[in-house]
């Protein structure tokens, strides 16, 4: 079985290695690891994921403006993102439908069992 | 008035008295002119005679008790101003004018007194005793008015209350925000590195075991953030003129898994062609659906609760009702009101004052964070609107909400 591609973007290593560590030991997953917002366009290009985890807010540069650059890039436009948010609360989460404009949204802490099954929903087919 | 410089100078001069047909009758000063000089002051003043019968009282006086003069004269000052001292009616023997002819030589104390018009006054009753009468003790009681000095005085620490409430609201709601990305991360951690452990296979039952408190505890954690989040009062408010039954609707919406497991039967009695008013939709389906969840949490499978909405004019005064300017309502005003009743276990009088303080919960670790009601509470002052929690007699928790009616008293 091929392996699908994540990449990892949130600027604590600690929470990106914990990822990869829970997704690649179903074995069904490649994981890499971004803690640089300035790095993750060229990140993506080289690498070709299948799906990006994204962390909204990160010190160097805004989610929303990587999520702008994702999307008007040639390589990178029709790779599905899924949002990870430490400043949504579940309440906010469930009343906007687990999405922010428009992209699927998971608020931190998530739980691994929710999380396989929205990468495995958004998967690039 | 200083009473005790008066009665001074009067025994000063007691050397000088003779006694004529009056009773007393200092040198110099008739007892007709003393009593004229005291008739022109703006205080109460009596006296009475050793049982306590008023002998002389100033026109103040009779206006303050509301009675023709010669009523007045011969009652009990203690049947004519029974007093009060806090909230219960003070004892005879307590009773200033007794405490004088008991042989207290003087009293200054304040107490209240209901005039037989209705109204709750604060007086300042000072009093002396005197023996310048042969035929025993006289007292010399004069009354205060500080009715107006007590409420502005109440206002002010309500105000200044209010306002350090307010600061202290302001200070949680910009840290929430800080807190929860720096709480949530690391917490994201953990629950990832419990999850990766709890899914390699080789830990025995006892290691399985810790593994959940720990996921269990970050839950709590979790929890307790965004219960600060909902609290903060960063994200401002948006008024709109609503409807509150569709509101209700929607809000019952959300907790129909949470009812639905419960078993529970839902009975509405929605009144129709109410009143629109002013609310923030979003933040007031989150009062209701807190509401909603302590009364699931709070009955047995298969319970009941009822949820009813009205219009009334507000006719009898009471906590949140009155006349003063800090009252939320007036008496008159037209609200609407929302009710929730559930058949739970319904809340112990001991538990009562303390139901909307922060992280007051009697609900078990993983249920319950205490922020519910503390929320709601806030963001119904934010309203102008007003909540009251009681136990009903037959058993179970009523809460009723009151909104103002735009166009009503502002
Ligand atoms: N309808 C009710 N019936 C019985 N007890 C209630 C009811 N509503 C509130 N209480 C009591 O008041 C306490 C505080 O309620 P509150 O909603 O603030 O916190 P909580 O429900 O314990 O936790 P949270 O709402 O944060 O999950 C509850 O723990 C419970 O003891
Ligand atoms: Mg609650």
């Amino acid at each position: 079985m091929v392996k699908r591609k994540i990449l990892a973007v949130d600027d604590e290593p600690s929470f990106t290695r914990m990822l990869k560590r829970n997704l690649e030991r179903t074995g069904a997953y490649e994981v890499e690891e971004e803690n640089l917002g300035t790095r993750c366009l060229s990140t993506a290009r080289r690498f070709h994921p299948d799906l990006i985890l994204l962390d909204i807010i990160m010190p160097d540069v805004e989610g929303h403006f990587l999520l702008s650059q994702f999307k008007t890039d040639q390589t990178t436009r029709s790779i599905p993102i899924v949002f990870l948010t430490a400043t949504l609360t579940k309440e906010e989460m469930r009343k906007n439908k687990g999405a922010l404009e428009g992209v699927p949204a998971l608020a931190k802490p998530v739980d691994m069992r929710l999380l396989l099954s929205c990468i495995e929903k958004y998967l690039k087919k | 008035m200083d009473l005790k410089k008066f009665v001074g100078h009067l025994n000063e001069e007691r050397a000088a008295m003779r006694v004529g047909k009056e009773g007393i009758e200092p040198n110099g000063l008739s007892l007709e002119n003393m009593k004229g000089a005291l008739s022109s002051l703006v205080e109460s003043i009596v006296w009475t005679d050793q049982e306590g019968k008023i002998q002389w009282s100033n026109d103040p006086f009779d206006c303050l008790v509301e009675q023709k003069h010669k009523k007045v004269l011969g009652s009990k000052l203690i049947d004519l101003m029974p007093l009060m001292q806090n909230g219960h009616k003070l004892p005879s023997r307590l009773y200033p004018v007794n405490l004088l002819l008991d042989g207290e030589h003087q009293v200054r104390e304040l107490y209240q007194w209901q005039k037989p018009s209705g109204k709750l006054l604060d007086l300042e009753v000072s009093g002396v005793q005197m023996d310048w009468n042969r035929s025993g003790k006289n007292a010399f009681v004069s009354f205060h008015d500080i009715t107006e000095q007590k409420h502005t005085e109440e206002e002010l620490r309500e105000a200044q209350l209010q306002l350090i409430q307010a600061v202290k609201m302001e200070s949680v709601g910009g840290l929430a925000a800080g807190i929860a990305h720096e709480v949530k991360n690391p917490l994201a951690v953990l629950q990832m590195g419990v999850d990766y452990l709890a899914n390699s296979a080789n830990g025995t039952g006892e290691i399985q075991a810790v593994l959940r408190d720990m996921k269990q505890a970050i839950v709590r954690a979790d929890n307790v953030i965004k219960g600060l989040l909902d609290f903060s009062v960063s994200r401002k408010l948006e008024f709109v003129l609503s409807d509150l039954n569709p509101l209700v609707n929607r809000s019952l919406n959300l907790v129909k898994h949470e009812l639905h497991k419960k078993q529970m039967t839902v009975v509405t009695d929605l009144a129709e062609d109410l009143p629109k008013i002013c609310v923030d939709r979003n933040k007031m389906e989150q009062v209701f659906v807190n509401l909603y969840m302590n009364a699931i949490q709070a009955v047995l499978k298969g319970g009941t609760m009822r949820v009813k909405t009205y219009q009334k004019r507000l006719v009898k005064i009471g906590k949140v009702v009155g006349r003063r300017k800090t009252d939320i309502f007036k008496v008159g005003e037209k609200v609407v009101v929302a009710e929730i009743e559930d058949t739970g276990v319904g809340i112990p009088e001991a538990n009562m004052d303390r139901i909307f303080d922060p992280f007051f919960t009697t609900k078990p670790l993983e249920q319950g964070t205490g922020l519910g009601l503390a929320v709601t509470e806030k963001i119904v002052q934010m309203h102008k609107a007003s909540i009251d929690i009681e136990n009903k007699p037959e058993g179970g928790v009523r809460v009723t909400l009151m909104f103002k009616v735009k166009g009503e008293n502002g």
